[in-house]
């Protein structure tokens, strides 16, 4: 469904030394329809650029990106991202809007009738968990962060797109409500089948949400498979440690855990 | 009093037609040039800093100044230079907060909206304009605070506002018109920033009812610019500079030609250099100048020649360079003399400039703005040796209080002005002759000397006004405060 080829991004340099700054080099990968590809590494490893590189929000250097095997070059780019759900970190809804206009902007921009993008701004917020009539004439500032990322999610999913790209999109929620929220996206992807690639710094939430794994560095993608194969067959040492520190970190808690019971009677 | 201020009154409508059209004009084209330009430069981070600088510099130059500074840029007085100057002044609050409320649109909202597929002029239209729109309107209100401020000074470039009422006010120490002009234009003000204000409220709120309210206020104030289309057109233009005498004359003038059946409009309180330009190009068809203001400023002559002598080759020097017709001399003369109190003149036994040089050192001086910068001036201060403790320029009208109150000794008085004897000064003599002559001279422009009759018409006043007459004219408006309409009919 979605293919990268080589995708490269620099840009100009801004020191002396005249060297152009490689974001992303030479990024090969496939998602197939229906599934989720993560895209994970620390800050500035070229996550970002890359996801961006596919709804043309950044034009590559150099390198294709195939959308149901159509080059996104030769598609309009405003007409494009219509059709790609966007959610990112800082969700980024219209101020000066209701909750239901946030939700209906991308219907109304490809002209739908004012019936229609009504009964589908309702449909998507009782999808997301809010219920229409008390949420639909909201202004964003009422909402709380959670709530305010299920309305960011009802404004990419409003028009039925098939690709959704989502940067970092649980990153600023409270950890309760990151994990209800993690858990309805996950239905709802499968529900219609959605292919993803999402970007994250958050391992265990790549392992919990993705079909495939791209663990980045330096603009490289280091190794690219399935959360198990990750873990079995890290290749690579910071793979590795990047791919076990969930685990690790359950490690540590669990001794905490032990250190707070009571010593076993002699 | 109650008199007084209904003649007042009745300029209001002329004079806040003048002001509206001047300041919703000028407001206007100043938000339609300067949000299109904001917009520009926040998408072209280069520009923002040269545009904002330019409009920064622009605003530091002193309002008078470059409304004055209009007048030969353009080779033209009244509407043109005053709307320019004002249009240029009005930009900068609206640039400013322009560049600043875009710029200050959340980057997620921005990111949000490209990434979910707004063309960029959909995103400036749904987006970032309305997201800046307090802080623009904001601006559009500084700004229009400001103009309807500055406009008050349009009247030195000959262009009515309510200014008038100001200048001539202080000029004729009528305080009645200085407060008439100065609540109307804070009223104005005031009710303009209140109608944005409204409308901006209604437009953030969606309230329909409270929007078409504002738009209508909005409108009404700009209708009452349309006030003077209902009046017949205007035959002849006289002018005078700011200064009493001139008012007076001007009046005269004007009386003259409507009496041989022209139409006449006078516009007063303008600059000397500004008066004489607009003379040369025809904006202005007939006015009174001295002889001697023309031999120095104009012919940059500085040598010192008779009456007479002096007459002629100015009148020869207009006509040859200029094409002006030197009707003739109004009969009196007005020149620059340096006058003190007639007490202290006794005590010191000054009689004479050569005299008073002796006592200058310990002395202040006043004079009118333009004195001391005049070729007099310094050949007084040559012939003499004259050296004073401080040289003040001030406002005609206050410089004789000045010498009465003692606040300073000197002042550089006009010979024709009613406050010589009403405030018991004495005029020192010049033997020397430092001070050329200041024969009063109607001046026609070649445009207004061509219409048939138009000389013709003026030709009675020859020789009609003597010195003492014009003495008398000038007490009646300085000392008696009545005014220049009334005493010119006598």
């Amino acid at each position: 469904m979605i293919r990268l080829e080589h995708l490269s991004k620099s840009y100009p340099s801004s020191t002396a030394s005249g060297q152009p700054m490689h974001a992303v080099r030479d990024v090969s990968l496939h998602v197939r329809a229906g599934a989720v590809l993560a895209l994970v590494g620390t800050s500035g490893c070229g996550k970002t650029t890359t996801l961006k590189m596919i709804n043309r929000l950044i034009e590559p250097t150099s390198g294709v990106v195939l959308i149901g095997g159509q080059d996104v070059r030769e598609v309009d780019a405003v007409s494009l991202r219509r059709q790609i759900g966007y959610v990112f970190q800082m969700i980024g809804l219209m101020p000066h809007w209701t909750v239901g206009d946030n939700v209906a902007t991308v219907p109304r921009l490809l002209g739908w009738p004012d019936a229609k993008v009504r009964s589908r701004t309702d449909e998507l917020l009782a999808m997301v968990g809010l219920d229409p009539s008390v949420y639909r004439d909201r202004r964003p500032a009422q909402l709380s962060g959670g709530q305010r990322q299920r309305v960011g999610f009802a404004r990419a999913l409003a028009a039925g797109p098939k690709v959704m790209l989502l940067d970092e999109p649980f990153g600023a929620i409270d950890p309760i409500q990151r994990s209800a929220l993690q858990d309805e996206f996950k239905a709802i992807q499968k529900t219609f089948g959605l292919t993803v690639v999402m970007v994250t710094h958050d391992v265990s939430e790549a392992l919990l949400l993705a079909d495939t794994i791209a663990v980045m560095d330096g603009g490289q993608v280091l190794r690219a498979g399935s959360p198990r194969e990750l873990m079995t067959d890290p290749q690579h040492p910071y793979v590795e440690l990047l791919i076990n520190t969930p685990r690790r970190h359950a490690e540590s808690i669990e001794r905490l855990a032990d250190l707070g019971k009571p010593e076993p009677a002699r | 009093m109650t008199d007084q201020i209904m003649v007042q009154l009745s300029r209001l409508p002329d004079r806040l037609a003048a002001h509206v059209l001047l300041t919703v004009a000028a407001l206007g084209i100043g938000t339609a040039i300067s949000v299109p330009l904001a917009i520009l430069a926040n998408r072209l981070p280069r520009l923002r800093g040269p545009l904002l600088g330019t409009a920064g510099v622009v605003q530091t130059i002193p309002s008078l100044a470059l409304l004055a500074l209009m007048v030969p840029l353009l080779g033209q007085i009244g509407f043109l230079p005053a709307f320019i100057a004002l249009v240029l002044y009005s930009m900068l609050p609206i640039l400013r907060n322009t560049v600043t409320g875009l710029a200050q649109v959340d980057p997620g909202v921005r990111e949000a909206a490209m990434g979910v597929g707004m063309s960029s002029p959909q995103m400036l239209l749904k987006v970032e304009l309305p997201l800046a729109l307090p802080v623009i309107i904001a601006g559009i209100r500084t700004s229009a605070v400001w103009v309807v401020g500055i406009a008050t000074l349009s009247t030195p470039v000959g262009q009515a506002s309510l200014g008038d009422y100001i200048f001539q006010g202080l000029q004729l120490r009528n305080n009645t018109a200085v407060l008439i002009g100065c609540a109307a234009a804070a009223t104005l003000a005031l009710t303009l920033d209140g109608l944005i204000r409204l409308l901006e409220a209604g437009v953030q709120n969606a309230r329909r009812g409270l929007v078409s309210a504002a738009g209508a206020g909005l409108l009404l104030v700009a209708g009452i610019a349309a006030i003077p289309l209902m009046k017949s057109p205007v035959g002849a233009h006289v002018g005078a500079k700011s200064f009493t005498e001139q008012y007076i004359v001007a009046e005269i003038v004007g009386n003259q030609l409507r009496e041989q059946g022209f139409t006449a409009k006078v516009t007063r309180g303008m600059g000397s250099s500004i008066l004489f330009e607009s003379l040369v190009n025809g904006n202005i068809d007939v006015y009174v100048d001295y002889t001697g203001t023309i031999w120095a400023n104009v012919m940059k002559r500085t040598e010192i020649e008779d009456a007479d002598a002096t007459y002629e080759q100015v009148k020869d020097h207009l006509k040859a360079e200029y094409g002006i017709e030197t009707i003739g001399r109004l009969g009196f003369e007005n020149t620059y003399a340096l006058a003190m109190r007639r007490d202290d003149a006794a005590r010191l036994g000054v009689r004479t400039v050569a005299e008073l040089a002796l006592h200058a050192p310990a002395m202040s001086i006043a004079g009118d703005y333009e004195f001391f910068g005049r070729p007099e001036w310094t050949r007084l201060q040559e012939t003499y040796g004259l050296r004073f403790k401080d040289v003040r320029g001030m406002d005609s009208t206050l410089m004789y209080n000045a010498v009465r109150d003692d606040n300073v000794q000197v002042i550089s008085a006009f010979s024709t002005d009613g406050r010589i004897a009403a405030y018991d000064l004495r005029v020192l003599a010049d033997p020397q002759n430092a001070l050329p002559p200041y024969d009063a001279v109607i001046l026609v422009s070649r445009q207004a000397a061509a219409k048939p009759g138009f000389i013709e018409a003026l030709r009675p006043l020859v020789g009609s006004i003597s010195d003492e007459r014009m003495r008398e004219l000038n007490k009646a408006v300085d000392v008696d405060g009545r005014l220049p309409v009334n005493v010119a009919k006598e």
